[in-house]
């Protein structure tokens, strides 16, 4: 009874996909969709060493000078640049997933382009109030996956879907807490994994 | 779930048959972001120190500018000639020495931090400083806080006439504590 119930199914599944590539080959479906992020930043990923809230880092190597009229200025300042605390690099998981069904040409590849906007705070911001917001130096491409969408085991489509990492500059930031920022995704299709000729794609979803 | 996945799979299939509308791929992705509070003090923990030529003698005789210096004293004196001798009692007549000289060390340490609004700190001799180092004091002892560095100074007194300075050197060692409010 199990072999005479999935037979018939099989064959028609086989059938229905056949013919819908036969009537309507040119005619790709474009799904997309993304993934809102959440992410925390520790402590240790702000100043390393420890997760303590109230962290005192040693200058290391012997400061010489001159004291003049009992004074000497050791400019602390220009040491702790090279620190570099508050530069943040923040890795996600797929921000975007687009799914392209029955596609003649299956060598298109799907980029994109990134861009933190406005929120009213200016672009490239990530904000709690107007006064404390992280300034977003780069959004680079982290992992790019493609694969084959299948149906009972025949191929219907490609998935690609991309993570990316983010560098953050905290700071201009102010507050601890939640901020919360608006990535614009701009979706390409083209002729190789880097853009390509970069065509514009539409989403049918 | 197989089930399932047909079912989403065949879903996908009839609305890629007939659907028609399209938009423009340009995706929102809400990003949110929680950052932690976090207070660093940053401070130098060697500091060698010389006074500049002139320095330590102006301290104990302002009319000093250099290390060996020559300090005149002006005032006719007038002695009787006895047996041969005369004594003018010079003693009385040397300036008073300076007994105590403060050293500011400027930007020897700062802080930075998020969540905090303020910061305050504080300083103390600790373990292994010499007794002709006292007075410590911290500036500024308080104030807001960013993750823009906010540079401080630490200062002490030196006792000039103390024995810790008989070998040319001066050991002062000091803790410095920043707290986040």
């Amino acid at each position: 009874m199990i072999n005479l119930q999935k037979k018939p199914s099989l064959l028609c599944s086989v059938f229905f996909a056949l013919s819908l590539g036969y009537l309507a080959p040119a005619e790709a479906r474009v799904d997309c969709y993304t993934v809102d992020e959440s992410l925390n930043v520790s402590r240790n990923e702000i100043a390393s060493g420890g997760g303590g809230a109230q962290k005192a880092f040693a200058i290391p190597g012997s400061q010489s000078s001159l004291i003049i009229n009992g004074n000497v200025d050791l400019n602390i300042e220009s040491d702790i640049a090279g620190f570099a605390h508050g530069i943040v690099t923040k890795q996600t998981d797929f921000v975007w997933i687009v799914d392209v069904y029955f596609e003649n040409n299956s060598n298109d590849y799907i980029t994109a382009d990134y861009q933190f906007n406005g929120l009213n705070f200016g672009d490239n911001k990530i904000c709690s109030s107007p006064t404390s917001c992280i300034d977003v130096i780069s959004v680079n491409r982290l992992n790019s996956q493609r694969q084959t969408i299948r149906f009972w085991g025949f191929p219907i489509g490609i998935r690609t879907s991309e993570s990316i990492q983010l560098t953050l500059d905290l700071t201009n930031a102010q507050d601890s807490g939640n901020y919360s920022g608006n990535l614009q995704v701009e979706l390409y299709r083209g002729t190789d994994p880097n853009g390509g000729d970069r065509r514009t794609l539409t989403c049918n979803n | 779930m197989r089930f399932l996945g047909k079912l989403a799979a065949v879903t996908g299939i009839s609305t890629a048959l007939f659907a028609t509308s399209t938009q423009a791929a340009n995706l929102d992705v809400d990003v949110d972001v929680t950052i932690p509070d976090v207070l660093i003090l940053y401070a130098y923990t060697d500091i060698d120190l010389d006074f500049a030529a002139g320095e330590f003698a102006a301290l104990l005789d302002s009319s000093c500018t250099s290390e060996d210096c020559s300090s005149a004293i002006t005032a006719a004196q007038l002695g009787s000639i006895a047996s041969g001798a005369v004594d003018l009692g010079i003693s009385s007549d040397i300036p008073t020495a300076g007994t105590t000289a403060n050293i500011n060390i400027q930007n020897s340490w700062a802080v930075r931090g998020l969540g905090y609004n303020n910061f305050n700190a504080s300083v103390a001799a600790a373990s292994g400083n010499e007794s002709a180092a006292s007075g410590f004091t911290i500036a500024p002892a308080s104030g807001s806080l960013s993750m823009t560095p906010t540079q401080g100074g630490v200062s002490f007194d030196v006792d000039l006439t103390s024995n810790d300075l008989d070998d040319g050197l001066l050991e002062a060692n000091y803790t410095i504590t920043v707290t986040g409010s």
